[in-house]
């Protein structure tokens, strides 16, 4: 499993640093997925973000992600960064780097890394609105939603 | 405590995050719960205990010690075990 990494923090996520983690000579290809806060909600400005997390379970269904990941697509190595606590408006929430041999591979595996987490990692967003009003979200990937 | 023994019971660590933990006012409570329970009666019990949740009733899933369960399967429970009240998730 050195080749996966996982971690939940409440630091600022480097784009840059997660991208070298899953560095490779004998990688062709590095895919990054970076989700990043918005500022607005159907009209509504957003000023600021909070996430939440069940942290030992959200590192289970991560590695769960990987290892599924890996069934699929040759990858070399996956790295999945998500930030909790007080995320700022437009600096990243998620980072997802993912090296393979040839492209396809990791161009898809991302897109079903970040999907899948939306759908099951257990983590919350919380959107505070400039009205003084808050929302927790709900993710449409969710099977649970309202 | 003989109680408990006596009628089957074990009691289980209940985790409440996001919004359940909002409406709860809190993120952790215990329940005395059969040995052995379906996750739809694990969750009725836990809604009786916090009627608050009932909003979120028809949107929740439970995790039984860090892994999701079936609300129509039945689950062996030992003292200590933690149920996470899991409301619709927004993570990414």
């Amino acid at each position: 499993m050195e080749s996966d990494f996982i971690k939940i923090t409440e630091n600022a996520i480097s784009i840059e640093e997660t991208s070298s983690l899953v560095g490779s000579p004998s990688a062709g290809a590095t895919s990054i997925f970076v989700g990043t806060t918005r500022d607005s909600f159907k009209g509504k400005r957003v000023i600021k973000l909070e996430y939440e997390a069940y942290v030992p379970m959200a590192e289970k269904e991560l590695a769960k992600i990987c290892r599924d990941i890996r069934k699929k697509w040759n990858v070399v190595k996956i790295a999945i960064i998500h930030r909790i606590g007080l995320v700022p408006i437009s600096e990243a929430s998620v980072v997802i780097a993912i090296s393979s041999v040839h492209r396809k591979d990791s161009l898809e595996a991302v897109q079903y890394c970040i999907d899948t987490l939306k759908a099951t990692v257990p983590i919350w967003k919380k959107e505070v609105y400039d009205d003084g009003h808050s929302a927790w979200k709900e993710n449409s990937e969710c099977s649970t939603k309202t | 405590m003989d109680e408990i023994g006596i009628s089957g019971k074990v009691e289980v660590t209940i985790l409440l995050f996001a919004k359940a933990k909002e409406l709860a006012n809190t993120g952790q409570g215990s329940l005395n719960l059969p040995s052995q329970a379906k996750g739809r009666l694990i969750l009725e019990e836990i809604l009786c205990t916090w009627p608050s949740l009932q909003p979120l009733s028809s949107c929740l899933m439970l995790a039984l010690n860090e892994t999701y369960i079936d609300l129509e399967e039945t689950v062996n429970l030992k003292n200590a075990d933690e149920i996470a009240v899991i409301p619709p998730l927004s993570g990414g």
